[in-house]
């Protein structure tokens, strides 16, 4: 007897959904399952086979064969399991196949029957919902993850026992708990405030005035400095004033996540990402690859902070690669089945010394000038130039190691970056974007500047002869330290202060200034 | 270019050998050249220093490098990076002829930064070595280069050196083959002037103006001049010389770009330590980074502060020379 059920796959973060067709008919007894299919989802015949009998349910000696439709997509993963099995059960007419229409299944199997989570639940139901299936069952361990999609019913089991007897007399009846996504008062204090406050750094004005405007506009920043005066601190404070999470990029982050396997406790993110991958991270564990495509560090700090410390340590190409998703804010990853998508928009921090032992230019400096210049030139011309603010972090003298003033605190950081926020959710409309982000003709159409702010910029374009993507990336900043400040019309000040920002990347590498 | 790119070997005995050279205990055998000699009639200077110099050398090296090439002189130097490629670039553009020694051969431009430099070398003056073409920058060829560099001068001008500098070789050769030594005097807790100041205490000579260069190359009868240029030279030195800061009234600025302007010191600082200095000096001034942010780039783009390696600044020593009006008048 040949049914089919509904089950979902990811590619990418995207997903579609899968028909698997199982057949039980005459033949040489064996169990065979087709469909492209990677070696860990292959092996569900032999998970099917003990769990199922395991809760006392012999597979007859027929021909069995389960097909994974559209059969020319590799498939990986476990979800199958789930599926598979329920496929199984209705062939052999021990379930009703009216029941289990539009319902999608997914999960593994474990040998004595239990469900386990899978990778990607999010996205699979996602696409589910929007194909208008009506619920969905998925290993509870997956069920706040899935619970966030609207329009479809989710039910976590933690048994495959608990599904069957679900098929049969009903889901509550069955002790088949329907998930709600309740938000819960705990979440709400964990976004609010994490343990990490600006409050812990004293001092360091220019670098809290620089963190405060990459964080109000999503631009990249760079902090150069000795070691031990604070930039890995700093770093790590800046999802602490980053506005929160709005529910749709919570939903894209979350889905990356989800692909990975890496919510925690299966629920959705609530806080901004902050990655930092070491210094020896290859190619692929950044910008996302091997034979499966998996996202890499840059798609894992979407909407949030990809903090590179020691930047002239990691690999020059490693860093090179970074240009195409700091232009595009994404990352294509090609193979020879297509291409994968994966979302990389984040906030680039990077911390480096500004020579090899880290001192010049103070009088502990040991290093040659050649040796500087190498450690230097490790950083390309082109990361650098989409560096849209620079800043030095001095060294901490030992007076004010002792000093117990506290800074102002990420509280009190965020209200600004609030009004920052909402002026440019105003400007841009619905969508989800910071101005950092600003596409050429928005900058012109958004960053319209008086006579005077006009003069200065040329003026300083001229002197200091900044390209005009570096003229660009100026009005951008300008642009958020202006919302900062509140104002609608960028003026003279403001264009300076973006100029300083800019130009201090410059005063590491010019030659002779 | 046709004639500069040739390479010629000159050896000791030929007439075209520098005389001041030859006389030279280990003068080298032969000498490549590319461009042109340094000629005989002609005074010459070399203008010597520290790879890594300040901001002050720098200005300094740039002065008396286009003061003494605009008297005429020639500058002999290293062609290396800091004093060295400064002086020698300030020479050429001031329309002077300048002489590179190499530690490498002279087809190869060591250090490959002063690519441009070694360009206006070959077409206003020379590139010479004692090393065949091709041979290799390697760090013992150095030392005996300085010799050259002495030889080739009437007089060796220090402008930066440190405790233990390179620079002190050559002066060492200096000596020892009879030229003038004479050293920039800088300040007592500058790193970069220590071992300017030591030779000075051991009786160098001491260069105040390029002027003073100059009378002692008439002294020595290397240089002379016609009263008028005299007077023009002397006027024009008095004139360029870097402005004492107390010199003159202030004019047009604001209470706040005053502060700022009184804050900036004659060490180059970060931004960040001008805002504590702000901040300590005028606690009641309600000045905050973004408004200092704004005077400081003000006073830049105005050529009022000029800025350091690392994101530091300082005032412009120089501000005759800035683009713009300085911000006092007598």
């Amino acid at each position: 007897m040949f049914n089919t059920i509904v089950s979902g796959a990811f590619c990418g973060i995207d997903s579609y959904l899968v028909q698997v067709e199982v057949d039980v008919s005459q033949g040489l007894p064996c169990m065979e399952m087709v469909g492209c299919l990677s070696r860990e989802a292959g092996e569900a015949k032999q998970r099917i086979r003990v769990a199922l009998r395991n809760i006392g349910i012999c597979l007859p000696p027929s021909r069995i064969t389960i097909n994974l439709s559209p059969a020319d997509r590799y498939k990986s993963g476990t979800a199958f399991d789930l599926p598979s099995a329920i496929g199984l059960l209705v062939s052999m007419g021990l379930l009703e196949a009216e029941k289990t229409k539009n319902i999608l299944f997914a999960g593994e199997l474990g040998l004595g029957g239990e469900l386990k989570r899978v990778k990607g639940i999010l996205p699979i139901v996602r696409t589910a919902a929007g194909a208008g299936i009506a619920a969905c069952i998925v290993p509870e361990e997956n069920g706040t993850e899935a619970a966030v999609i609207e329009g479809i019913r989710v039910y976590g089991a933690v048994h495959i026992s608990q599904v069957v007897k679900a098929l049969r007399v009903g889901m509550e009846e069955a002790g088949l708990r329907r998930i709600r996504l309740t938000k819960t008062a705990e979440q709400d204090d964990e976004s609010a405030s994490g343990e990490e406050d600006f409050a812990d750094i004293s001092g360091q004005e220019t670098v809290r005035r620089a963190a405060e405007i990459a964080a109000a506009g999503f631009h990249h920043m760079l902090l150069v400095g000795p070691p031990g005066g604070g930039k890995t601190m700093i770093a790590r404070r800046l999802p602490s004033i980053l506005p929160p999470l709005s529910p749709e990029e919570s939903l894209e982050v979350s889905a990356i996540y989800s692909v990975c396997g890496r919510l925690e406790g299966g629920r959705i993110l609530q806080k901004r990402p902050f990655v930092a991958p070491h210094h020896t991270a290859t190619g692929a564990s950044v910008i996302g690859g091997g034979r499966v495509p998996v996202p890499g560090a840059v798609s894992l700090a979407h909407r949030g902070v990809l903090f590179l410390d020691e930047l002239p340590e990691f690999g020059r190409s490693v860093l090179d690669m970074l240009r195409q998703p700091l232009e595009e804010r994404k990352v294509r990853i090609a193979r020879t089945y297509g291409n994968i998508e994966y979302p990389a928009d984040f906030i680039m921090v990077g911390a480096m010394n500004p020579c090899p032992c880290g001192y010049y230019p103070g009088r502990r400096c040991q290093c040659s000038q050649t040796q500087i210049q190498r450690y230097l030139s490790r950083i390309s011309g082109p990361i650098r130039d989409r560096m849209d603010l620079c800043v030095g972090v001095p060294g901490v003298e030992t007076e004010k190691l002792f000093c117990r003033k506290r800074g102002e605190s990420s509280a009190s950081i965020r209200r600004r970056i609030h009004r920052a926020r909402r002026m440019q959710e105003k400007r841009f409309g619905s969508r989800l974007r910071f101005n950092g982000e600003m596409s050429i003709r928005e900058t012109e159409t958004y960053c319209a500047l008086d006579k005077e702010a006009e003069k200065r910029l040329r003026q300083a374009a001229e002197t200091f002869s900044i390209s005009l993507r570096g003229c660009h990336k100026v009005l951008r900043t300008a642009r958020s330290i202006a919302d900062l400040a509140g104002e609608e019309d960028i003026n003279v000040y403001h264009i300076n202060e973006a100029v300083y920002y800019r130009l201090s990347a410059g005063a590491y590498w010019e030659k002779n200034i | 270019m046709g004639k500069t790119t040739e390479e010629q070997c000159i050896h000791i005995g030929q007439s075209v050998y520098p005389a001041m050279l030859r006389q030279v205990r280990h003068a080298p055998r032969r000498l490549y050249v590319r461009g042109d000699l340094p000629e005989a009639d002609k005074a010459a200077v070399a203008i010597i220093g520290a790879r890594r110099c300040s901001s002050y050398g720098r200005e300094m090296a740039r002065w008396f490098g286009a003061e003494l090439s605009s008297a005429g002189v020639q500058i002999i130097s290293g062609m290396a990076a800091g004093i060295d490629g400064i002086a020698q670039q300030a020479a050429l553009s001031a329309g002077g002829r300048s002489f590179g020694v190499l530690g490498c051969g002279t087809d190869i431009c060591y250090p490959k930064e002063n690519r441009d430099l070694y360009e206006a070398l070959l077409e206003n003056g020379g590139i010479l070595s004692e090393h065949p073409c091709g041979t290799m920058p390697l760090a013992g060829h150095f030392p005996s280069r300085n010799r050259v560099i002495s030889g080739l001068s009437d007089i060796v001008l220090v402008i930066e050196a440190k405790q233990r500098s390179g620079t002190l070789i050559t002066v060492d050769f200096a000596l020892e083959q009879g030229r003038d030594v004479y050293v920039l005097p800088g300040r007592l807790t500058d790193a970069c002037s220590a071992g300017c100041n030591r030779l000075l205490r051991q009786g160098a000579g001491v260069a105040l103006t390029p002027a003073d260069i100059l009378e002692a190359l008439s002294g020595m009868g290397r240089y002379r001049k016609t009263d008028q240029e005299n007077a023009a030279g002397s006027r024009k030195t008095e004139k360029e010389r870097p402005r004492d800061r107390n010199g003159g009234t202030w004019v047009n600025m604001s209470p706040e770009e005053m502060t700022v302007w009184e804050s900036l010191g004659d060490r180059p600082v970060t931004l960040q330590e001008l805002y504590e200095t702000i901040r300590s000096a005028r606690p009641d001034a309600d000045m905050g980074l973004p408004e200092i942010t704004d005077i400081l780039m003000d006073f830049l783009l105005r050529g009022w502060v000029s800025r350091e390696w690392g994101n530091r600044y300082e005032r412009n020593r120089n501000m005759e020379a800035a683009q713009f009006r300085p911000p006092f008048s007598k």
